[in-house]
């Protein structure tokens, strides 16, 4: 009886007592900020939402968090402060002057895995990339700062960000990230080893106005002030002309050359896994069609299926391989690629002499040759490599457009088919060919 | 009988102490935080007495947020004509001698190209004296540049705000004629006709912060305590 009794005391003063989500111990500092890059670039993994168990045989206490770009950054740094008992301080998005933190007490019914899982959802529900700015602070181009747990952010135009896991010491950062528009967006995140398009990032303003780029979390003292007065603030990012920006950071934050046939392998990586992401997207839009009734799509289904900032993502990719290539022939003729790159390259860009418009109307039909690079199975028994998508991509061929059937999104017709013509369509992309 | 042993005693005395504290609980905890939400929860469609007034002092260091209003918008100091002198010395030539005349100098004189709003927050106060918060934002999932989301809420007892779902036919208009508007909070992009941009923040239609990027030199304001580097 006696125990009982004082097992249900206990059990009382748990459940009452009024709890922070966590308890602050430690205090940002210099020394933490080293420890929350070190972390970083250790365990922010894509998986890191995605896996039941941690390394060491625990169940992971975040499985199953499904996060937009935003989510993402913003979890990065909250989950380092929590596990390390470090204050978690943002603006309220929603009232200028004040603050969401740690120091809630909404959740202090919940056991302490519950209420971080909770107080991550509850931030879910506030953050966005317009939230980002009032939170972080454009960086000098300095390994000292632009390093893991550093952010890059588009202007609002494109809304959308990453987070550094790590900068590579060829001066390219490797980017976790991830997006939520699509219908079976899972909680794995993305991935990429490259600078995004700085035309696409700071698109509409290159000015600090815009607050586009590289980023680091102000430090607590500095939420809610000017972000001029943030110690660190610089103006250098802006300064770069657009043409030149991925070549100059790359050039002032690498610790070591990047060979020319490593440049261009990576780049065609990352250009690859634009092209073996489209599929299961396109999937999803056709799975769709054959489900759906026929006629034409509300504005909300049609976003969620619709590809085109997707796919002006990988014709930036392509344009990235193609910019370095020309950079690479100007510089020194390819004399560093070996054989094989410049067989791939030529069959990708057949007249790399020439602007991206003379090259497309010139570009013809490829098969999948010895030089084909990533050969993707995009529709069953139907393959297709980086050549010749880029040629369907290029000469508007690829269809962003849900209401078009796999013959159209995948360019082997022209779009648009009979029933999108008949229906409503919302921010259809189409390639820009007049930059070089 | 018997006389009563200690264990006895112990016990009991243990069970009214754990009686009193359930009582407690239930008074205190429960039907307190009952009455916090009815009061930041339920739409203002029960008459309960008004929570006690929101200070008006933040302390702007404070991390906090329990009890404190948005910020109070006193600037630490006043460079704004020096700073415009050396950052648009063709506007400073036009007498342009705050903040507020720039903007409007800038939006008449200079015109405007495009103004793009980002974030408009409302702060709103209904008649049983709960708040909520309505924010019309930029949507960030879509592959839309110019989409709206359009996001509601309540204020928890600490004062945070806790977003409450909407049935997706409402609009600002309908959410703002629920109580009386105490406060608006505007950001926005303003591409000016000579090319030149503006990022401003305007708190009551009153210019709070601005950023404004003349060809190239940026001068940057908070009130009127700005900086051209």
């Amino acid at each position: 009886m006696l125990r009982m009794g004082l097992l249900l005391l206990s059990f009382f003063f748990v459940t009452t007592s009024q709890a922070a989500v966590w308890t602050e111990v430690n205090q940002w500092s210099p020394a933490w900020e080293d420890r929350f890059a070190e972390w970083v670039k250790r365990e922010w993994q894509i998986d890191f939402f995605a896996r039941k168990t941690l390394p060491n045989g625990q169940s992971n206490p975040y499985y199953g968090l499904r996060t937009d770009c935003a989510d993402t950054v913003y979890s990065m740094r909250i989950v380092f402060a929590y596990e390390n008992k470090l204050p978690f301080v943002m603006q309220d998005p929603t009232a200028s002057g004040r603050t969401l933190s740690n120091k809630m007490n909404r959740f202090d019914k919940y056991s302490e895995d519950r209420r971080i899982k909770n107080f991550l959802l509850y931030m879910y529900d506030m953050v966005s990339t317009k939230s980002v700015p009032n939170d972080t602070y454009p960086v000098a181009i300095s390994r000292d700062i632009v390093r893991s747990g550093a952010m890059i952010l588009t202007t609002t135009l494109n809304h959308h960000s990453w987070s550094i896991k790590e900068m590579l010491p060829i001066g390219v950062p490797h980017l976790v990230y991830n997006s939520t528009i699509g219908a079976t967006t899972g909680s794995t995140l993305q991935q990429r080893q490259s600078w995004p398009n700085p035309e696409w990032v700071f698109e509409g303003n290159n000015t600090p106005a815009g607050n586009a780029g590289i980023r680091y979390w102000r430090p607590v003292e500095y939420i809610n002030q000017p972000v001029w007065k943030v110690p660190g603030y610089s103006e250098e990012q802006y300064r770069v002309p657009l043409n030149k920006w991925n070549r100059y950071t790359q050039n002032r934050l690498a610790l070591k050359r990047e060979t020319d046939e490593q440049m261009m392998t990576r780049l065609m990586h990352v250009t690859c896994e634009g092209l073996v992401g489209r599929v299961s997207a396109v999937n999803d839009g056709l799975n769709y069609l054959k489900t759906a009734p026929k006629g034409c799509m509300s504005y909300e289904v049609y976003d969620t299926y619709s590809t085109p900032s997707r796919d002006q993502r990988v014709f930036d990719d392509y344009v990235s391989l193609r910019r370095s290539y020309r950079d690479i022939l100007s510089i020194n003729g390819g004399n560093e690629l070996s054989s094989t790159m410049k067989a791939q390259l030529q069959k990708i860009f057949p007249f790399i002499n020439e602007s991206m418009a003379s090259e497309t109307r010139k570009m013809s039909a490829t098969d999948l040759s010895e030089a084909a690079v990533c050969t993707t199975q995009y529709l069953p028994g139907q393959y297709i490599d980086l050549a010749e998508f880029k040629r369907r991509l290029f000469s508007g061929l690829i269809s962003n457009n849900p209401l078009d059937d796999a013959t159209y999104r995948w360019g082997q017709l022209r779009g648009p088919s009979q029933r999108a013509k008949m229906c409503k369509s919302w921010d259809v992309w189409v390639p820009n060919l007049n930059q070089n | 009988m018997g006389p009563i042993k200690f264990k006895t005693w112990l016990t009991w005395a243990l069970v009214l102490f754990v009686l009193g504290l359930l009582a407690d609980y239930y008074f205190l905890h429960m039907l307190f935080h009952e009455k916090q939400a009815v009061l930041n929860g339920t739409a203002g469609m029960t008459e309960v007495p008004s929570p006690t007034p929101l200070s008006e002092t933040a302390d702007p260091n404070s991390t906090d947020n329990s009890g404190t209003e948005p910020d109070v918008d006193t600037p630490n100091r006043d460079n704004f004509n020096e700073s415009l002198q050396k950052c648009a010395p063709e506007i400073a030539a036009q007498a342009v001698a705050t903040p507020e005349a720039l903007m409007e100098y800038l939006k008449k004189s200079v015109g405007v190209k495009q103004e793009q709003i980002n974030i408009e927050n409302y702060h709103l106060a209904l008649a049983d004296g709960s708040q909520r918060r309505v924010q019309l934002i930029s949507a960030d999932n879509t592959n839309s540049a110019n989409k709206k989301e359009l996001r509601f809420f309540k204020l928890d007892a600490q004062g945070y705000p806790e977003r409450l779902a909407l049935k997706g036919t409402e609009t600002v208009e309908s959410l703002l004629a629920m109580g009386k508007v105490q406060r608006t909070e505007r950001k926005s992009e303003l591409t000016l006709k000579d090319g030149s941009q503006v990022t401003l923040e305007t708190h009551d239609n009153k210019v709070y912060e601005f950023q404004f990027n003349n060809h190239g030199k940026i001068l940057s304001c908070r009130l009127k305590e700005c900086q051209c580097p």
